[in-house]
C-alpha cells in the first residue's frame, strides 16, 4: 500500500470510529470531536459540489473541444451553468439579480423537472404493459395486479368517487400492511447491508479513495 | 441521557461490534475460500455480459446513483463504488475504459478515484478523468444527464447500484433504448418498484450489498454477506419472539 | 463341407463358388495366389498363430531380406548404442563381460581372450553369431551343439571336441577375467539380477576350463577346492549325477540309486554314442524336444517356475546334451506335443519383456552380484542349474514361436516393437546343409538389398519375421515388399491395378438406418445450422411498434390529464372518505398558538412539486391564518428556491399581508447537518439566502434551539428523508410535534412512524391536501388537479390492464411456441 493510501485509510477508520463512538458513548472529548468531525464533513460536503460542478464543466468543455455528439447540448449546458452560476453570485447583492434568478428557476428547472416526471409516468405506465410480456412469472402478475388495485382505491373515479371495498379496505390494506411490511423487511435487509457495508469501509478493507 | 436512549444505544453498539465479529470471524475462517451462495440470475447476466462487452470492445457504464456520502444512503453508493471497482478491474482487457456517472459530487469524486486506481492497475488503459462525471444534482437532472452517457458512449451495459428514486426507470429505458444489458438495484423502495417493472436484471432488497461478493470482490464481501444471513435470522427469531411475547400479554 | 470367406464382406461361402453369394465378389482369385499374398494380414486382424513346425518346413528364400533365425548383418552399430534399451545393453553385458560383473580386475593374459568378440565386432550380436554359428569355436558348450538342429555336415564328434569336456566335469578350471569396456560396465550395472545371476554363469560356458568362482571378487588366488560350498548344497543324487554327466564314460552307473528311474538311465547313455544309438535310447518326448529351441535358453527366472527337480535335471542333461541330442529331429515335428514347460517358458519371456518396459525396477532392485558368494543367493536346487544355464546366458530368453504356448499375450508381447536381435533366432534351427561356418556368407549377400542395420531390421514387423511361415487364412492378402527400407513389409503400399482383383463394387445401403426422433432431431440441428448462417434480420417494424406504443400511450394520458384542466368540468364528486390520519393531524393545527414559529422543511424534488405543494398548500394555509411567523430550511439544494416559489404560488395572499418569514436557506451536510442544526441552530446556519443575519430577523425572534419553534413541518417525497429528520431531531425536538407532508409514494415508510406516534400529524398527497383544502380552505390547487388526478389514473388504470393482458397472452403464445 502506498503511503497516500495508509495516511488516507487511517483517517477514515480513525474519523469512522470516533463518529461511531460518539454516538454511543456521551463523554465530554468524544461529543466535542465527534461536532468538529461532522462540521467538517459538512465543510467538505459543500465543497465537493464545486468540485462535482467543475468535473460537469470539465466533461462538456471536452465534449465541445472533441466535437462529439452531443456537443450543441453540452454547449448550451455549460452557457446556463456559467449565467446561473453568476447570478447566483450576485443575487444577495442586487434584487433584480435575484428575481432573476427565482425567474430560471420557475421557467426552466421546475417544468423541466416536471416534465421528467409526467414522462416517467408514461414510461411506468409502458413498461406495466410490456412486464407480463417480458417476464411472465408469478411475482409479475402479483406485482402487475396489486398495482392495479391500489390504482383503483387511489384514484376518484369520474362520476363514482370513491370505489367501494377498495378505496375504504382493499387498497389501505396493501399499503398499510401487506405493503409495508414487506418494505419493512426489505429495509431491514438494506439496513444489515449498509451496516456491514460501512463496517467494510470502517475496517479499511474497502477503500474508495486513496487506492488500492 | 434517558434509559431508553441508553439501552438503545447499547443494543446498537451490540448489533455494530457482532457484525464486526461476524464479518472478521468469517473472513478469517474462510481465508481465501468463497463459500458458495443462492443463484441470483442477475449476476449470471452481468458476468456474461461483461464478457460479452469485453469481446466487442463496447463500454461498461456503472451508475451510482445520488446517495450522499454522508447519509444512510451512502452505504448503497459505497457498494456500487466497490462494485465498480471490481468491474472496472474485469474490464480492463477491453477497448473501452467503463464510465461512472453519479448524482452527488462527492461520490463522482470517488468514482473518479476508484477509475483510476483501476487504470494503474490495469496498466492497459490509461486514465480518462472523464470517466467519473457529475450529471446532476437533482434526481431528475442527474438522470437526464446520465441519459446521453448510455445513448452515445457505445455502452452495452449499464450497471445501477446506488441510491436512487423513481427516476432509475428513465435509466433503464434508456438502456432498454440503446439494446444494452441493464442491472439495476437501489435502496430506495420506490425505485425498486420501477426498478422491477423496468430493468432487465432488478436487484431487489438487500441483494445489491450482495453485488462485491457475487463479483468476487473478496473473502470479505463473502464474510460480509454470511454475517448479514446470520444477524438476519436472529432478527427474525426476536421479532417473532417479541411478537409472541406481546400476544401473550407479557410484554 | 468346406468354406470359404468373401476377401470383401468376410462373409462365410461355400468353397465351390466363384463368386460370394453376399457381395458378388470373386472368392478365388483368377491368377493363383503367391504364399506371400496368402500370408497378408488384413488391416485389424490379429496375429496369425501358426504352428512351430511350420518354421522347420521353411527354407529362407534369397531375396527375402531377413528371417526368423537368420543372423542379421553385422553393421557397425556403435553409433547407435543409445538407442538400444536397456535391458538389451544389460543383456549384452551379461553375455560378454561375465567378469566383469563379478568385478575381478582383469589380468594380462585374460584380456585379450575376453575382448576378442569386442574386437571382432561392435556389435554383441556379431559374438552371438560365432557362438551359435560355428560349431568348431572351442567356446561353443558340446551340448548347445548337441542341441544344434542334426545337420549332416555337422559330425557329432567335432561338437564333443576340445573343450569336449563339459565344464560341469572341471569346475576347478579357472576362467580368465575379461577385459571389459567403459559401455559395457553401464550397461552391465542395469542388468536386473536374474540376468546377472545368469551372466555370473556365462564364462564357463563360453570358456570351458574356467571357474566363474575363481573369478569371482578377486578370488582367482583360491585352490579349486573352494568351489565345493556352490556344489555342497546340490542334493547327493544331484552331486552324483554330475560327475555321470561330465564323463560318463567313467562312471556310467554311479548314482543311480538315488535318481528317479528315467533320471538314472541318462548317466547310462554313453557320450560317444552315436546319434542313432542314442536316439534309441532316449524317450520319445526328448526327442521331441529337439525340435524345439534348446533348452539352454531357458531365463534362470524361467527355470524356477519349472520345478524344483525338472531344472535340475535340465541343468544336468544340458551337461550331456551333446550325447543325448544327437539325434537328427525330423523337421516336421509336431508342434501340438509342446509340453506345458515351453509355453510357461514363453510366457516368462512376456515377462521379461515387460520388466524390459519398466527399467526402472531394475534399476532400484538391481545389487551387484557379489560374485563370491553364489551359493549363498541361489537357491540349492538352482546351483546345480547354474552349471547348466551357462550356455543359457548365451542366447538370451525367448526362443519359442509365438503359438507354441498356446498363450497369445505373451507371444505377441515378445513380437512387440523393440523386438531384439535375438528374435531373429526364434527360427528354429533350420536345417543346415553347409556347415555352420558358411552360413553367414549367403545371408550377407541376401541382406545387400535392404541396407538396414541388423537392430533396425530385427525390429521389423512379425510378418517380416515369419514371412516363410506357411499360409494358414485364405484373408492373408497383401504383397511383400521385396526391396528398399519396406522390404519384408506387407500390404503397406497399395497394390497395382492389375493385381487388384477385378471385382462387381458392392452394393451397400445407402439410406441410414434412422429412428423418427432422429430424423427430427437432425431435421433441427439442420435448421439450426442454417439459421446461423444466415445474416440475422434487425426488426426495426417492433421498435417502431414499441414505439407507436409509447406515443400512443403518453397521447392518452396526457389527454385524460389535460381534459378537465382545459375544460373545468369536474367529473369526479368531492372526497367522501377522508383519511385516517385526519382528524389528528387537524386537532394538532388547530392546537398552535398565534404568532408562534414554525420550521417548515421543504425536502422535496422539483419534479415532485406539482404534488407537494397541492397537498401542503391547505395546511400551511390554515397555519398562516393563525398569524404563524415561518423559518423555511431545506436539505435540497433546490430547496430554499422551492420555498420561495411555493410561498409565491400557494401563499400570495399571506405574503401580500406581512406574512413574516426567513429563509435560511440550504443546509449541508445531511444526517450530519441535521443533527447539528438540531443540537445547536445558532452555529448550523447563520445568514439567511438574502446574507442576512438568520437569527435575527422578526420572524425567529426567541428562537434559540429547535423545541423553541412550535412546530416541525416536514415537507418530503422521500420515506428516507422522513426517517433521517425523524431520527436526527427527535430528542432536540422535546415537546414539539413534527408534522409531514408526504408524496403518496412514502406513505407506506413513513405512516408507521404516524401509528407510532413518533409523527404527530401526516397529510398524504393529492388526497390527503384535497381533504383538508375541503375541510379549512377554499377550492385550489388540490380540487384543481382532483379530476385530473382521477382520470388520468383511470386511463392507466385501462391501459395497464388491456396491455397486460395482451403481453401475458403473447407471452404465453410464445412460451407455448417454443
Amino acid at each position: 500500500m502506498k503511503l497516500r493510501g495508509l495516511i488516507s485509510t487511517l483517517v477514515a477508520v480513525l474519523c469512522g470510529l470516533v463518529v461511531l463512538a460518539g454516538y454511543f458513548v456521551e463523554l465530554p472529548f468524544l461529543v466535542s470531536a465527534n461536532q468538529a468531525l461532522i462540521g467538517w464533513a459538512v465543510i467538505l460536503a459543500a465543497f465537493a459540489v464545486l468540485l462535482g460542478i467543475s468535473n460537469l464543466l470539465i466533461v462538456h468543455t471536452g465534449k465541445v473541444t472533441r466535437k462529439q455528439k452531443g456537443s450543441f447540448y453540452s454547449l448550451l449546458l455549460i452557457l446556463a451553468l456559467l449565467v446561473t452560476f453568476a447570478i447566483g453570485l450576485l443575487a444577495p447583492y442586487a434584487p433584480q439579480v435575484s428575481d432573476l434568478f427565482d425567474f430560471s428557476f420557475r421557467a426552466v428547472q421546475l417544468p423541466i423537472e416536471a416534465s421528467l416526471m409526467a414522462l416517467l409516468a408514461v414510461t411506468l405506465t409502458v413498461a406495466s404493459v410490456r412486464l407480463l410480456r417480458r417476464r411472465l412469472t408469478l411475482f409479475s402478475v402479483i406485482f402487475l395486479l396489486t398495482a392495479l388495485l391500489i390504482l383503483l382505491g387511489m384514484a376518484p373515479l369520474p362520476f363514482i368517487g370513491s370505489m367501494p371495498l377498495v378505496s375504504d379496505t382493499l387498497r389501505p390494506t396493501i399499503a398499510q400492511v401487506l405493503a409495508a411490511s414487506g418494505a419493512r423487511g426489505i429495509l431491514i435487509g438494506v439496513a444489515l447491508g449498509a451496516l456491514t457495508t460501512g463496517l467494510r469501509i470502517l475496517f479499511g478493507t474497502d477503500r474508495p479513495y486513496g487506492g488500492k | 441521557m434517558s434509559g431508553d436512549a441508553v439501552f438503545l444505544g447499547l443494543a446498537a453498539f451490540g448489533v455494530v461490534f457482532l457484525t464486526a465479529g461476524l464479518m472478521a470471524g468469517f473472513a478469517i475462517a474462510r481465508g481465501q475460500k468463497t463459500p458458495s451462495f443462492r443463484n441470483i440470475s442477475a449476476f449470471d447476466q452481468l458476468r456474461r455480459a461483461i464478457g460479452r462487452l469485453v469481446e466487442d470492445g463496447s463500454r461498461l457504464h456503472v451508475s451510482l446513483g445520488r446517495g450522499e456520502l454522508v447519509t444512510p444512503q451512502g452505504a448503497s453508493a459505497l457498494a456500487g463504488l466497490a462494485l465498480l471497482r471490481r468491474l472496472a478491474d474485469l474490464t480492463s482487457a477491453g477497448d473501452k475504459p467503463p464510465i461512472a456517472t453519479s448524482g452527488d459530487a462527492a461520490l463522482a469524486i470517488l468514482s473518479q478515484d476508484t477509475l483510476q486506481n483501476a487504470a494503474e492497475n490495469s496498466s492497459q488503459v490509461a486514465f480518462d478523468p472523464s470517466a467519473g462525471r457529475l450529471t446532476g444534482l437533482t434526481p431528475f437532472s442527474y438522470a437526464a444527464g446520465v441519459i446521453p452517457s448510455i445513448r452515445d458512449e457505445h455502452v452495452s451495459a449499464t450497471i445501477l447500484l446506488g441510491s436512487f428514486g423513481p427516476e432509475a426507470a428513465l435509466l433503464t429505458d434508456a438502456a432498454e433504448r440503446a439494446n444494452t444489458f441493464s442491472l439495476a438495484g437501489s435502496d430506495n423502495m420506490a425505485a425498486q418498484a420501477v426498478i422491477y417493472a423496468t430493468a432487465q436484471e432488478p436487484l431487489i432488497g438487500e441483494e445489491m450489498f450482495a453485488a462485491g461478493a457475487y463479483a468476487g470482490s473478496g473473502p470479505v464481501h463473502a464474510a460480509s454477506l454470511s454475517a448479514q444471513d446470520i444477524l438476519r435470522w436472529i432478527l427474525i427469531v426476536l421479532m417473532l419472539g417479541g411478537a409472541a411475547l406481546k400476544a401473550a400479554g407479557i410484554l | 463341407m468346406a468354406e470359404v470367406r468373401c476377401p470383401l464382406c468376410g462373409r462365410i461361402n461355400p468353397d465351390d463358388l466363384d463368386y460370394c453369394q453376399f457381395c458378388d465378389a470373386r472368392l478365388k482369385q483368377l491368377l493363383a495366389p503367391s504364399p506371400d499374398d496368402l500370408h497378408r494380414i488384413q488391416p485389424g486382424q490379429g496375429p496369425i498363430k501358426r504352428q512351430t513346425a511350420e518354421f522347420e518346413k521353411v527354407k529362407p528364400g534369397g531375396n527375402v531380406p531377413i528371417h526368423a533365425g537368420e543372423e542379421p548383418t553385422k553393421k557397425d552399430t556403435g553409433d547407435l548404442e543409445r538407442a538400444l534399451p536397456s535391458w538389451l545393453k544389460g543383456l549384452r553385458g551379461g553375455v560378454d563381460q561375465p567378469a566383469g560383473e563379478q568385478g575381478a580386475p582383469s589380468t594380462g593374459a585374460a584380456a585379450p581372450a575376453a575382448s576378442e568378440p569386442d574386437a571382432e565386432s561392435l556389435d554383441w550380436l556379431a559374438g552371438l553369431e560365432s557362438v551359435a554359428a560355428d560349431d568348431e569355436d572351442p567356446e561353443v558348450a558340446d551340448w548347445m551343439a548337441g542341441l544344434r538342429p542334426p545337420t549332416a555336415s555337422a559330425p557329432t564328434p567335432d561338437i564333443q571336441s576340445a573343450p569336449e569336456q563339459d565344464w560341469l566335469s572341471h569346475p576347478d578350471v579357472e576362467e580368465p577375467p575379461a577385459a571389459q569396456t567403459e559401455p559395457e560396465k553401464e550397461a552391465q550395472t542395469s542388468d536386473p539380477d536374474w540376468l546377472e545371476r545368469l551372466s555370473s554363469t556365462q564364462p564357463s560356458a563360453r570358456l570351458p576350463g574356467t571357474s566363474p568362482f575363481k573369478a569371482a571378487g578377486g578370488q582367482l588366488s583360491e585352490p579349486p577346492e573352494e568351489t565345493t560350498p556352490v556344489v555342497e548344497p546340490v542334493p547327493d543324487w544331484l552331486a552324483a549325477l554330475k560327475p555321470e554327466a561330465a564323463e560318463p564314460a567313467a562312471a556310467p552307473d554311479g548314482g543311480g540309486d538315488d535318481l528317479p528311474d528315467w533320471l538314472s538311465t541318462l548317466p547310462s547313455i554313453p557320450v560317444s554314442t552315436t546319434p542313432e544309438e542314442a536316439a534309441a535310447a532316449e524317450p520319445d518326448w526328448l526327442s521331441n524336444l529337439k525340435g524345439l529351441p534348446a533348452a539352454s535358453e531357458y531365463a534362470p527366472g524361467e527355470a524356477e517356475g519349472l520345478g524344483s527337480d525338472w531344472p535340475a535335471s535340465t541343468g544336468n542333461e544340458t551337461s550331456a546334451a551333446a550325447s543325448v541330442f544327437t539325434e537328427p529331429i525330423p523337421a516336421a515335428a509336431p508342434s501340438g506335443e509342446v509340453p506345458d514347460w515351453l509355453s510357461k517358458l514363453q510366457s516368462d519371456v512376456s515377462e521379461a519383456s515387460r520388466q524390459e518396459m519398466a527399467p526402472e525396477e531394475f534399476e532400484t532392485a538391481r545389487e551387484p552380484f557379489p560374485a563370491d558368494k553364489p551359493a549363498e543367493v541361489i537357491p540349492d536346487w538352482l546351483s546345480s542349474v547354474e552349471a547348466g544355464d551357462a550356455s543359457a546366458a548365451s542366447t538370451p530368453a525367448l526362443v519359442l514361436p509365438e503359438d507354441s504356448g498356446g498363450s497369445s499375450g505373451s507371444g505377441q508381447a515378445a513380437f512387440s516393437l523393440e523386438t531384439p536381435d535375438w528374435l531373429s533366432k526364434l527360427r528354429p534351427e533350420k536345417p543346415v546343409e553347409a556347415p555352420s561356418s558358411t552360413s553367414e556368407e549367403p545371408q550377407e549377400a541376401g541382406l545387400e538389398a535392404a541396407d538396414l542395420p541388423s537392430w533396425v531390421q530385427a525390429m521389423r514387423p512379425v510378418e517380416s519375421v515369419i514371412v516363410d511361415a506357411q499360409p494358414t487364412s485364405f484373408e492373408e492378402i497383401g504383397a511383400a515388399e521385396a526391396t528398399g527400407p519396406l522390404a519384408g513389409m506387407r500390404g503397406v503400399l497399395p497394390a497395382s491395378t492389375g493385381m487388384a482383383p477385378i471385382r462387381k463394387p458392392p452394393a451397400y445401403a445407402i439410406k441410414l438406418q434412422m429412428t423418427s426422433n432422429q430424423q427430427r432431431y437432425a431435421a433441427q440441428l439442420e435448421r439450426m445450422i442454417v439459421e446461423e448462417g444466415q445474416p440475422r434480420e434487425v426488426k426495426p417494424v417492433r421498435q417502431f411498434s414499441n414505439q407507436l406504443w409509447r406515443i400512443l400511450i403518453s397521447l392518452i394520458l396526457i389527454a385524460a390529464v389535460l381534459l378537465p384542466l382545459m375544460t373545468g368540468m369536474q367529473l369526479a364528486p368531492d372526497m367522501v372518505l377522508y383519511p385516517s390520519e385526519w382528524e389528528a393531524t387537524s386537532q394538532l393545527l388547530d392546537s398552535f398558538r398565534p404568532e408562534a414559529p414554525i420550521l417548515i422543511v421543504f425536502d422535496y424534488d422539483p419534479a415532485l412539486s406539482g404534488e407537494l405543494q397541492a397537498a401542503a398548500a391547505p395546511v400551511i394555509d390554515h397555519i398562516l391564518y393563525r398569524n404563524s411567523r415561518l423559518a423555511l430550511l431545506s436539505t435540497s439544494p433546490t430547496g430554499p428556491a422551492l420555498a420561495e416559489q411555493f410561498l409565491v404560488s400557494t401563499q400570495k395572499y399571506h405574503l401580500d399581508t406581512g406574512l413574516l418569514y426567513t429563509n435560511l436557506g440550504y443546509l449541508a451536510g445531511g444526517p450530519a447537518g441535521i443533527r447539528l442544526f438540531a443540537s445547536d441552530p445558532h452555529a448550523a446556519v447563520t445568514l439567511d439566502v438574502d446574507g442576512s443575519p438568520a437569527w435575527g430577523s422578526a420572524a425567529l425572534q426567541g428562537v434559540g434551539q429547535l423545541s423553541d419553534f412550535a412546530a416541525l413541518i416536514l415537507l418530503t417525497d422521500d420515506a428516507d428523508t422522513g426517517r433521517l429528520w425523524i431520527e436526527q431531531t427527535r430528542a432536540a425536538l422535546g415537546t414539539t410535534p413534527l408534522l409531514m407532508i408526504i408524496s403518496a409514494q412514502a406513505e407506506p415508510m413513513i405512516r408507521p412512524y404516524f401509528d407510532a406516534g413518533q409523527i404527530q400529524g401526516l397529510v398524504t398527497g393529492l388526497a390527503g391536501g384535497k381533504a383538508y383544502e375541503q375541510t379549512y380552505a377554499a377550492p385550489g390547487l388540490a380540487r384543481r388537479y382532483w379530476d385530473s388526478f382521477g382520470l388520468g389514473t383511470l386511463a392507466a388504470l385501462i391501459i395497464i390492464s388491456i396491455g397486460g393482458a395482451m403481453g401475458a397472452l403473447a407471452s404465453w403464445r410464445a412460451r407455448r411456441k417454443v
